[in-house]
């Protein structure tokens, strides 16, 4: 929290924004790229001056005079030059001068010291580049060393004392347990976990303690939703359709899974690049969690630059996620801060040039389970099939018709026009077919079989009625000679509906083709000619076919050209089976799906020019960010293999990246904030931590301790830095008021998660049913296009934690969305904390948490005793804590004159309820 | 509402402000410090109190602009056929496109030109030649300044609209409304600072995205809410009396004002109590600003908003009375959508089968409304310090599509407007070739569109920033240039 200054509006209203200090790369390379860096940058350094590197602007150019002297700018060479008009000096020699404000920005930087990024190779320099050491602890003054519980106070004290600070005295026993509850499983403690815990005098209590919270199984489902937001996990695909994808939450059950059961987290960061190596299939969900533009087009440009995208989510999120590195910066140029070359990022996009958007099977014992089953429905299958088989040969019936493509012929006919009735289709949706074709005659070599139901040979296309859609199912789209996804006809509605074609003259055909989209494909219908004014006559019908097993028609709406009803009935009935068989057989062969990604072999990779997907330069090999050294890999190398290797390479001993950023990561949810703020950067754009020290003893620590979270956790939760009472004192908030030196355990709202989670235990509706498909958190969408209604009403199936609900892109999940909760569009890899007044509307107005205070009453009713037991009850069940006289006096008066409910309203509301003190 | 709740919350007010006079003199020997600012990065971004996230902050320069109303035309408005003449278009009218014969678009292979499917002619004192679709902007031309050289980044719908509210194309980013709250907070503290109004007819194609924070704060997302769409949880609860409410609110604020005072200093705790306060002030303002009871028979008209023939447009147009209603109120951003998602061009601008009679029906709810609008805005003085935005995520090519009688997708040139405070009117600026295929002169990018906007609001577009995820964000990234010659 930060500290509320008195008149902090009235200065900030007062002074614009100018104030600030211009900055090297946002405000002074823009201009020398416009005027200098042709000359004197990275391809020529004419006069031996390169104004983009601090030591040469500092020594000068061939003249030997230093170009900046920082603090002064009159006296360098450089402003001297480019406000000079004498021809012989004023830089640059020609084209556009550097207008008044360009000079003024430049000189002021100078002024200001002349900042700018060093020079020097940053793997060596900058602190998250550099190889993980060990960490001796520091000296702590005798007076502060009885408050060490953990390593970890050391360095916390050192640095407080170094700025005339103390750690704060320790938080009740009560506060305590409810802070690391709340931390740790994102739920409050019951009333019989607090009082076990109060009235366990044995030493190490809060060992013990801090043990069973990392035992509960509500750990993983508290910290997974942690990593989900880092990853932006969701359900559906974002951009413009985003439609739903129903199986991707095994990725989410796989991160629950793994997070309880303490897997290393070297094997956590590998299983989700490449876990299909090793049996843990659900774990590469990752790869695909990003979003992704489904709206295809033979737009050549927009098809390259839709696959560039895919590849960027994973790119940008392997970078992010497990490097702490905005590799994603390199796609267009190398990138301006960090070691990253723009090779890298294609280099890393070339290991992942075999994943494809999609599902994969989830092997395993359900997969074995089901394929176990397929010999015994293939027999059934196959015995079913032979009678029907002998029943169409004793009906004289012919093939039935074929859900992508059927041809009709018949005799020839010469007409201008070809019309086709459809009675039903096979499923009773709306009559959908691709193209229609008519072919002429075959056997004439002069003139081969052609089809002329073409608009380009002048056909017309009607029907009886077409469907509005995003492009419209137009008749037209029949005869456009071409399978194209989204261009077909399609009736309006259900029912029966025709379809003429008029040719451009007298035509001789003798056989059509109907070309599906499959789903309501035609099965029962007719092909006509003219036969007089507004008559027609039949040419072909499909009565005398087969029934297909997708046809869903009750066997009382079916005729088949003579074929008793009751025969009818009986081939429907085998049909039926067949087709139910079928499909249970195709679903167990497949095995469980996953949203998993599915591999192919890699695609060639290019680095392209600025980015852009049309202008391709040299191929590229598939490797890692040179930062952490080279996979070596063959360029041949298979998907799994490249994968794999990155992976390895990611944790291995050589690439120190990846402990910190997990360290600072977990430290970020017990704390608030990172040591380093920019949980997703600790490249040099990304802020130093408050202690770089004591990060690095955690990742060190971590490493030696097999890459255990939980030990991690456990080494904080000790400490006396998390323990300590988060009350303010007025001296240390005026020193460092937003307590990132940790003077106190800083204060903070709960997450929305945490938050509809601890409604829902305090009116003991929390349904704790782990895993498998989500509770919907909205309504379905009236359209194809997204909107998504989060729900105001729930069922209790809806009561289960909120990270089983499932997470619709673009769409923040109603009340709790308001707090802040991300919507999966890009990384989230802190959340922002805002207050706002549709958060209280939602909070104090909502039928959601009107509905749960009504319960938190009724369980207190439940309960028994007078109103003030009810009462109490109420308050030990929502702030943990006993009722004090004050509140005793307001809120019985409140629950006796206007109803216990509003008491529950109330306290689900309150600060107290609200913040994680 | 019962003017006794009124009354009763104008003195649960009270003992707030009494509350907030205590704490802050409370605080008064505090000074904000810390000890990190060496380390931190380098910032242009505006303090936000969080007791007053709305609070008016002054921007980099003057503003031209207080206030921005943007008109959304989803699915992508023809220029082809309102307001870019081309009259090489008309005498070309059959034949294929020189250079281009079988360009292959978003949808497929394109036929051949094809000339506006409304005749032009001049309109207002200037002479502009605006299209009969649009009869009515087109006689305000005397008040705009049209941009004729509009390009975009993408040719799909959602990823567009993405771009022309975020400047980004994927899914994510904060959208111009929130950097401009966020930038500049609000004149009135009673509503919300930025506004989505929805078109009655549904949601445009990339939805809430368009008024995203993305990684903003949360108080500065878009509240979304029309004249026939109300905030959510406004109201209190079903079954819940207002004596009742009133009670429970006041034993909350006792509950927060205890537990703060064991936190002084902390301004989350007072921020939350704001916040119940603000959202109790809403309760007032928001039905207020949405009843348009008090507008007069003469505005209805003006707007169209009493249209019995055509329910959509009434609806519209009472949408534009609200939008600057809400300006006339302080709110800083509106974004009044026109069009709703994909649909084959029923329900919005995406003219590919059938443009004609599709158009005819959209031109007719968006046309005189938004001209209405424009015309209210000058004759109250609103016009001196708003900007009326008129834009959309792309234009449409100057061909049929084969087979179709509609256009297809064009990033390549279209046409946006301005009106209002600071930018120059009549005037023209920018042009696409003789065909409006591709633009051709002043070429600009939705990038410079958004620097122009915030330039007009008193803020620099590179000097806007918020970290995010290993990066200063801008709105404009890391392109865009003010349009320096269209400014008054």
């Amino acid at each position: 929290m930060k500290v509320l200054l008195p008149f902090l509006c009235v200065l900030v209203a007062a002074v614009p924004l100018r104030g600030a200090a211009p900055d090297f790369n946002r405000d002074i390379r823009p201009i020398l790229a416009r005027h200098c860096l042709g000359c004197h940058g990275p391809e020529k350094q004419e006069s031996g001056l390169r104004v983009d590197r601090r030591q040469s602007l500092l020594v000068g150019g061939d003249s030997g005079d230093p170009a900046v002297r920082p603090g002064k700018p009159a006296s360098g060479e450089l402003v001297r030059r480019i406000t000079s008009r004498d021809p012989e000096m004023m830089m640059p020699p020609k084209g556009a001068r550097l207008d008044a404000a360009a000079v003024r920005t430049i000189s002021e930087w100078i002024q200001r010291g002349a900042v700018m990024p060093d020079d020097a190779d940053p793997r060596e320099t900058h602190w998250s580049f550099r190889p993980l050491k060990p960490v001796p602890l520091p000296t702590v003054p005798a007076s502060a060393s009885n408050r060490i519980r953990s390593p970890i106070d050391t360095f916390v004290i050192a640095r407080l004392h170094a700025n005339r600070l103390q750690l704060s005295g320790p938080a009740t026993r009560r506060r305590l347990l409810r802070r690391a509850s709340l931390v740790i499983t994102g739920l409050p403690p019951t009333p019989t976990e607090t009082n076990r815990f109060l009235t366990d005098l044995r030493p190490a209590a809060w060992e013990r303690a801090v043990d069973r919270l990392l035992a509960s199984p509500r750990y993983g489902e508290r910290w997974a939703g942690h990593w989900l937001d880092v990853v932006r996990f969701a359900e559906t695909t974002g951009y413009e359709t985003n439609s739903r994808i129903a199986n991707a939450w095994p990725y989410r059950d796989y991160v629950i899974r793994a997070l309880n059961e303490d897997r290393p987290y070297n094997r956590f960061v590998f299983d989700q690049l490449a876990g299909d190596t090793i049996g843990e299939d659900t774990a590469t969900g990752f790869l695909v969690s990003g979003p992704r533009d489904t709206v295809k087009s033979p737009d050549e440009r927009l098809t390259r630059q839709q696959r560039q995208n895919e590849l960027d989510e994973v790119i940008s999120a392997t970078g992010s996620v497990f490097l702490g590195l905005t590799i994603g910066c390199a796609r267009c140029h190398s990138h301006k801060f960090d070691p990253i070359p723009q090779k890298d990022y294609y280099a890393v996009q070339a290991v992942f040039s075999g994943l494809r958007y999609g599902n994969r099977r989830i092997r395993g014992e359900e997969n074995d389970r089901w394929q176990s089953q397929l010999p015994e429905l293939r027999k059934q299958l196959s015995t079913i099939a032979s009678r029907l088989k002998a029943r169409k040969a004793g009906h004289h019936l012919r093939e039935p018709i074929d859900l992508r493509e059927t041809t009709e012929t018949f005799a020839v006919v010469t007409t201008r026009m070809l019309r086709l009735e459809i009675h039903a289709t096979n499923d009773g949706g709306a009559p959908k077919l691709d193209d229609l074709e008519a072919w002429t005659p075959a056997g004439d070599p002069k003139q081969p079989s052609r089809n002329v139901a073409l608009a380009q040979l002048g056909a017309v296309a009607s029907s009886s009625s077409f469907a509005m859609a995003n492009q419209s199912r137009l008749a037209e789209n029949l005869i456009d000679g071409a399978r194209k996804l989204n261009f077909f006809w399609q009736a309006a509605g259900a029912g029966r509906a025709w379809i003429t074609i008029t040719f451009d003259k007298p035509r001789a055909i003798n056989r059509v083709v109907l070309k599906s989209m499959g789903g309501s494909v035609p099965v029962d219908y007719e092909l006509q000619v003219p036969d007089g004014p507004n008559r027609w006559r039949p040419v072909v019908d499909s009565r005398d076919r087969m029934l297909h097993p997708s046809d869903r028609r009750s066997a009382e709406k079916i005729r088949l050209r003579d074929v008793p009803a009751a025969e009818i009935a009986r081939i429907h009935e085998l049909t039926g089976r067949f087709a139910s068989i079928q499909g249970e057989l195709n679903r167990l062969a497949a095995g469980p799906q996953g949203f998993l990604g599915s591999f192919q072999p890699p695609e060639t990779t290019y680095r392209l020019k600025r980015g852009d997907p049309m202008q391709r330069l040299e191929q590229v090999a598939p490797d890692s960010p040179q930062l952490i050294g080279s996979l070596n890999l063959d360029a041949k190398a298979s998907d799994s293999i490249r994968r794999a290797a990155l992976a390895t390479a990611i944790t291995s001993a050589r690439n120190p990246l990846a402990a910190r950023v997990i360290v600072n990561r977990t430290w970020q949810h017990h704390f608030g904030t990172g040591l380093a703020d920019t949980p997703s950067d600790l490249g040099r754009n990304g802020t130093r931590p408050t202690h770089p020290r004591l990060l690095d003893w955690l990742a060190v620590d971590l490493v030696q301790h097999g890459w255990s979270l939980k030990h991690l956790h456990r080494r904080i939760l000790v400490s006396a830095t998390f323990g300590q009472s988060s009350r303010p004192r007025t001296a240390a908030l005026a020193r460092d008021g937003d307590s990132r030196l940790l003077w106190r355990f800083p204060p903070r709202r709960l997450e929305a998660e945490a938050l509809r989670d601890s409604i829902l235990a305090a009116s003991n509706r929390l349904d704790d049913r782990m895993y498998g498909q989500g509770f919907a958190f909205y309504d379905v969408p009236q359209s194809n296009f997204g909107d998504y209604v989060p729900k105001e009403e729930f069922t209790p199936v809806g009561w289960r934690r909120m990270v089983y609900g499932t997470r619709i892109r673009l769409i923040r999940p109603g009340i709790f969305g308001a707090f802040d909760c991300p919507d999966g569009g890009r990384m989230a890899p802190k959340r922002s904390r805002s207050t706002t007044p549709v958060q209280s509307l939602g909070l104090f107005n909502s039928r959601f948490v009107n509905r749960q205070a009504g319960f938190l009453a009724r369980r207190a009713e439940q309960a028994g005793g007078d109103l003030t037991t009810r009462v109490r009850a109420m308050v030990t069940w929502t702030l943990g804590r006993p009722m004090d006289d004050d509140e005793r006096e307001l809120l019985v008066g409140l629950a006796r004159e206007y109803g216990i409910e509003q008491v529950g309203r109330v306290l689900l509301n309150s600060n107290e309820f609200v913040f994680l003190e | 509402m019962p003017a006794t709740l009124a009354s009763a919350q104008a003195l649960a007010l009270l003992d707030r402000r009494r509350f907030f006079g205590d704490t802050t003199r409370g605080l008064g020997a505090m000074a904000l410090a810390s000890l990190l600012d060496a380390d931190g990065r380098l910032e242009a971004a505006p303090t936000i109190d969080p007791a007053r996230p709305a609070a008016p902050r002054a921007g980099h320069h003057p503003p031209r602009a207080r206030n921005v109303i943007v008109v959304f035309c989803a699915g992508a408005f023809s220029q082809v056929d309102s307001f870019d003449y081309k009259p090489e278009l008309i005498k070309r009218d059959g034949q294929p496109l020189p250079g281009n014969e079988r360009l292959v678009t978003f949808q497929g292979e394109n036929g051949n030109l094809k000339r506006p499917l409304w005749p032009f002619r001049p309109r207002g004192r200037c002479g502009k030649m605006v299209s009969d679709m649009v009869p009515h902007m087109g006689n305000q031309s005397d008040r705009i300044c049209y941009l004729h050289s509009l390009t975009t980044k993408t040719n799909t719908h959602g990823p567009a609209e993405n771009v022309m509210s975020t400047g980004f194309v994927p899914d994510g980013y904060p959208s111009i409304g929130a950097w401009s709250s966020y930038a500049l907070g609000s004149d009135n503290q009673d509503l919300p600072s930025f506004v989505a109004i929805e078109d009655p007819r549904g949601n445009p194609q990339a939805g809430p995205n368009n008024w995203t924070c993305g990684f903003l704060p949360a108080q500065f997302q878009g509240t979304p809410f029309s004249t026939t769409k109300p905030v959510r949880y406004l109201q209190r609860p079903r079954g819940v009396t207002a004596r009742t409410d009133l009670a429970a609110r006041r034993a909350l604020g006792r509950l927060n004002r205890r537990y703060a005072e064991r936190f002084p200093g902390d301004t989350e705790l007072v921020a939350r109590l704001a916040s119940y306060e603000l959202a109790a002030r809403m309760q007032l303002s928001v039905p207020r600003v949405t009843d348009l009871g008090s507008e007069t028979q003469e505005t209805l008209a003006l707007y169209g908003a009493n249209d019995p023939q055509n329910k959509i447009k009434a609806q519209f147009a009472r949408n534009c009375i609200l939008a600057r209603r809400l300006v006339e109120q302080g709110v800083r951003f509106v974004q009044l959508f026109n069009g709703a998602y994909a649909s084959g061009g029923r329900l919005n601008w995406d003219g590919h089968n059938k443009l004609k009679p599709q158009y005819d029906h959209h031109s007719e709810i968006l046309d005189q409304p938004v001209a209405g609008l424009l015309i209210d805005l000058a004759r109250r003085g609103m016009l001196e310090d708003t900007l009326l935005v008129f834009c959309t995520e792309f234009g449409r090519l100057p061909m049929f599509q084969r087979g179709t009688l509609g256009r297809d997708h064009n990033p390549r040139g279209f046409t946006c407007w301005l009106a209002g405070a600071g930018v120059k009117a009549p005037f023209s600026f920018g042009a696409t070739d003789d065909f409006s295929f591709r633009a051709a002169e002043n070429v600009l990018t939705v990038h410079d569109f958004h620097a122009t906007i915030l330039h007009l609001l008193g803020l620099d577009h590179r000097r806007l920033t918020y970290y995010h995820n290993g990066l200063q964000r801008r709105l404009t990234d890391v392109h865009g240039h003010v349009i320096k010659d269209i400014l008054a």
